[in-house]
């Protein structure tokens, strides 16, 4: 299924920051998605699945982690300590994700790199990354791709 | 002194200076209750560095030295360090701490509300700081500090400066003065990266020139501001500073 307009606008921002920059998993759970509510659980859940997605396709590193040691142990921390709390302070704040080469290719590709860019939707780009998310193994769903399985409390 | 103290050493730190500032009634000793219910309480003669974070940050990697992990304190909150109560010594050699009079609130439980939702965790009476939120104090009336880094949805770009980690660490301190921390914890002991919570339920991360990713030039210090109300004023991104070296430095 193609990725509705408002979160195929919203992944494209995360990933051009991602081609440019270094940011923590923090960003994920950053920017504005109509209908979806700010701190909220519903964004929690997209911005572990972007991640997810995100790493399982190739497009995000992670340069170090923080309050976890290997990529099993850190999808799993994503899903279990919520952002918008402390006990999620240090994994959402202190791991480091950055652009892989392939993200850079193909934001230059599709004109994402270009200092003029604007905010709109590169439908091109955007195909690709679903494309590539399938070959990944991890299309792009109405369903949660790794469901959040909150601690107690952190729902 | 406990002879098995795990802060016995403490003394052996040099160039400490009092940190009065933080410390209602201006005792000169800094209490913190860590996670197994102990109370430790550090002399001046702790502390490296003239600032409040400079202070806390001491006191969390001197732990992690002394014990081995990471420190998973519950309170008292900073502002409260020393707020009228008696200063004692303790750990797991002296048995449980005394049961402590009111010092602030615990760490959130299951039925807190978000952080963006928290009050302040140290009101008091005895607490001398009313801190501003962190976009107020970053962003006053929304005008966010240094340039635009092009590309970089949060990003932007502070003044050069001779020594990138010594301008990012002053930016912090100035910060944590008009609000104080929660806490302070490393990222990584080795690097010097931390992460703070703020009372409004911010998070402030410092990063040393060096320790980010290729996508960040090596001379470069970064401050990461997290929270709901800068996100606001920064395009519902988490705000991210750099320090860049100043040429020919």
């Amino acid at each position: 299924m193609q990725i509705s307009q408002n979160i195929r606008g919203w992944i494209q921002d995360n990933l051009r920051f991602m081609s440019v920059d270094d940011g923590s998993c923090a960003l994920f759970i950053g920017g504005r998605i109509e209908g979806v509510d700010r701190c909220s659980a519903a964004l929690w859940q997209l911005g572990v699945d972007n991640i997810y997605s995100c790493l399982r396709s190739g497009l995000i590193l992670v340069h170090n982690y923080a309050g976890c040691t290997d990529e099993a142990s850190f999808l799993k921390a994503i899903r279990t300590f919520s952002p918008f709390r402390s006990e999620g302070g240090l994994l959402w704040n202190g791991t480091l994700l950055y652009g892989s080469d392939l993200l850079l290719s193909l934001s230059e590709r599709y004109g994402l790199s270009d200092p003029r860019y604007a905010k709109e939707l590169n439908a091109d780009f955007m195909n690709e990354i679903e494309r590539r998310f399938e070959a990944a193994g991890v299309p792009w769903s109405d369903a949660p791709l790794l469901a959040l399985t909150p601690a107690p409390g952190e729902a | 002194m406990n002879p098995v103290d795990p802060f016995k050493d403490y003394a052996t730190i040099s160039g400490a200076s009092r940190q009065d500032a933080w410390i209602p009634g201006g005792s000169g000793l800094y209490d913190r209750m860590a996670s197994d219910g102990l109370v430790y309480t550090f002399p001046p003669t702790a502390f490296i560095g003239a600032g409040p974070l400079a202070l806390l940050g001491t006191i969390d990697f001197r732990y992690y030295q002394l014990t081995g992990r990471a420190p998973d304190w519950s309170e008292p909150n900073p502002v409260m360090f020393g707020g009228g109560l008696p200063a004692w010594t303790s750990n797991s050699s002296l048995g449980p701490a005394p049961e402590r009079p009111t010092v602030g609130s615990p760490r959130p439980s299951a039925g807190d509300a978000l952080p963006t939702d928290q009050g302040r965790a140290g009101e008091s009476p005895a607490s001398p700081i009313v801190p501003r939120s962190v976009a107020d104090i970053v962003a006053p009336d929304g005008v966010l500090p240094g340039d635009l880094v092009s590309g970089s949805p949060g990003g932007r770009n502070m003044p050069a400066s001779p020594d990138p980690n010594a301008a990012a660490l002053a930016y912090v301190e100035a910060l944590f003065q008009d609000n104080p921390p929660l806490f302070v914890r490393p990222i990584d002991p080795v690097s010097g990266a931390f992460y703070a919570q703020l009372s409004d339920g911010s998070f402030v991360t410092y990063r040393p020139a060096g320790v980010s990713s290729e996508r960040t030039p090596s001379d470069v210090a970064s401050v990461d501001i997290n929270g709901p109300e800068i996100k606001e004023r920064n395009g519902d991104k988490a705000l991210k500073l750099k320090f860049p070296r100043m040429r020919g430095q």
